[in-house]
């Protein structure tokens, strides 16, 4: 096991609309194998990326643990200090998050080179394999040089999506990271991740279509309404009887 | 390693009356003693900074962020409080004199909020920086002249221009030259106060993603003190929220972004989007 959510609840309480209390999460326990592929999935608003966010420490749990085997030992992410996750992310953890938070007028090729040369690869060597994957995802090679916030829906995504996999971390998060793209990148995009990352690679991805679920998927975590429905095996997935 | 332990920060402008402190700050709305009319830029401060980390403060006009970027680059008596610098014995805010100029000439480098602070316009660009090499004890012309041009390069301002006045160089120019100052002697400590205001929005970013690139090849441990918050996402790996001179949150930068706790982080982060 890699991954033990142990009663995770998040809580948003919102000062700013007479602290009104928007439940994001609430007691949800699942455990993820290593090298696992975990699907994501339920109804919009169901806390998908909030599970995302609180595993990646975006979102402070409100309570839980979310113990991660790291290769240095167990790290509570739900608990531990910002160091221990910012070491965690520089090594291990990685996200793509459903809306590319672009920073402004760096390069595509840079923002996804980035994440590699602050783990230590050389920068050209890590322009190059950025621009590689870039290229694996389909992006035009006219677009390497030029600003993201200029980009469609579709190529910002693929920009997210290859910044998230180019360090090959052991614990990748992917929150809807093919729901902009046209069936043939979608296919690009999926076999990228099986040639590209390792085997022992264990994956958390939200996924809206049923097809990638059914592609790429081992089990199934489905939510409702913040809370945790079910865990299936894929085989067992009928998406008309649980959703 | 911790570069920068800082316990109980405070800075006080006026005579105190002792009970300055607890008649402001957040929870009272103002940073103005009723008492005696003494400002309290900033009180209660702590933190610590390891190596390589970049620490972000963010807070409105006023709220003490200058205050408590002077004082830490020892520009700035404190009132009160400790900061341990791993390489200096004792609280560095009590140094005397000589030593306070050795941490500043070597350990910790400033970029100012206002330009006029941190640069002599009438001097060249090179001869900013030269004073710098000059106060840590560099000597042969030669030597200093081929560090100056590597910071140059560093920094990405053109060489050519090195020996031209520093007034006519543009704003991102002088930024970068205020930059190449700061890390000429390989500081342990960088403290950036509001780098890129007064910049065009694409020279901006350029400055900030320069200062990146070598912030992470140099791991310096580093402050950005910003009221924008796309300079603190870019660069800050946890940020201090300020208001009224107080620390009243503190976090990893995309926390304090997408889910901030206290009410008046959540207005900030509100009144951007
Ligand atoms: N030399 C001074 N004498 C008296 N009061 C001062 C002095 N310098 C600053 N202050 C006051 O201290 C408070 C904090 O000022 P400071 O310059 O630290 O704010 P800041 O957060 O950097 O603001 P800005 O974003 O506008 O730069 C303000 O109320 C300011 O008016
Ligand atoms: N940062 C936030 N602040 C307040 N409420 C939030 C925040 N993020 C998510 N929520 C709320 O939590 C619930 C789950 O949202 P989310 O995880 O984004 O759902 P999904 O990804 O499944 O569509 C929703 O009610 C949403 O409005
Ligand atoms: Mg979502
Ligand atoms: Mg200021
Ligand atoms: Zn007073």
């Amino acid at each position: 096991m890699i991954l033990d959510i142990d009663t995770v609840s998040k809580t948003f309480e919102m000062h700013i609309i007479d602290g009104k209390t928007v439940p994001g999460l609430a007691d949800v326990s699942f455990t993820v194998d290593d090298g696992e592929f975990v699907a994501v999935v339920g109804e919009s608003g169901s806390g998908k990326s909030s599970l995302l966010k609180c595993i990646y420490r975006t979102y402070e749990p409100s309570a839980g643990a979310i113990r991660f085997q790291t290769e240095g030992g167990e790290v509570d992410l739900a608990n531990c200090s910002d160091r221990e996750v910012l070491a965690v992310r520089g090594s291990e953890l990685g996200y793509a998050s459903q809306f590319l938070n672009e920073i402004p007028r760096v390069p595509a090729v840079d923002v996804v080179a980035r994440p590699m040369w602050e783990q230590g690869m050389d920068r050209e060597a890590a322009r190059e394999r950025a621009r590689e994957l870039l290229t694996a995802l389909d992006l035009p090679a006219e677009l390497f040089d030029a600003y993201p916030a200029t980009f469609s829906g579709g190529e910002r995504q693929r920009v997210n999506f290859a910044r998230a996999i180019a360090p090959q971390p052991r614990l990748l998060l992917l929150d809807e990271p093919t729901s902009a793209l046209d069936p043939e990148t979608r296919a690009s995009a999926l076999e990228l991740l099986d040639d590209y990352l390792p085997a022992s690679t264990t994956v958390v991805g939200v996924f809206h279509n049923y097809d990638v679920v059914q592609q790429v998927a081992d089990r199934v975590v489905v939510l409702d309404d913040a809370r945790l429905q079910q865990v299936v095996d894929i085989a067992d997935y009928d998406p008309e009887v649980l959703a | 390693m911790t570069v920068l332990d800082v316990a109980n920060l405070t800075k006080i402008y006026g005579d105190a009356c002792g009970e300055c402190v607890d008649n402001t700050g957040p929870s009272v709305g103002d940073n103005q003693c009723p008492v005696c009319g003494s400002v309290v830029a900033c009180a209660d401060v702590d933190f610590q900074l390891h190596d390589g980390e970049v620490l972000g403060i963010v807070g409105e006009s006023g709220s003490g962020k200058s205050s408590l970027a002077e004082m830490l680059a020892l520009d700035l008596d404190a009132t009160a409080g400790d900061a341990r610098y791993h390489a200096y014995d004792g609280n560095m805010l009590s140094a005397d004199y000589q030593a306070r100029h050795e941490l500043q000439n070597q350990h910790v480098g400033m970029v100012h909020q206002h330009v006029q602070d941190g640069l002599e316009l009438s001097f060249s660009g090179g001869g900013n920086v030269a004073e710098k090499l000059l106060a840590a004890g560099w000597r042969h012309y030669g030597d200093i002249r081929d560090r100056v041009e590597s910071l140059f390069r560093e920094t990405e301002v053109p060489v050519s221009r090195m020996d031209d006045a520093t007034e006519t160089y543009s704003g991102g120019m002088q930024r970068r030259i205020q930059i190449a100052k700061a890390i000429a002697n390989d500081p342990g400590l960088v403290v950036l106060d509001e780098p890129t205001t007064g910049l065009d929005v694409s020279v901006q970013a350029r400055v900030l993603d320069m200062f990146r690139g070598l912030q992470r090849e140099q791991d310096v441990a580093t402050i950005v003190v910003s009221h924008d918050l796309d300079v603190i996402r870019l660069l800050a790996d946890r940020t201090l929220v300020m208001r009224h001179g107080r620390v009243i949150e503190t976090g990893l930068t995309d926390r304090i972004m997408e889910d901030p706790h206290h009410e008046y982080t959540q207005t900030l982060i509100n009144s951007v989007i």
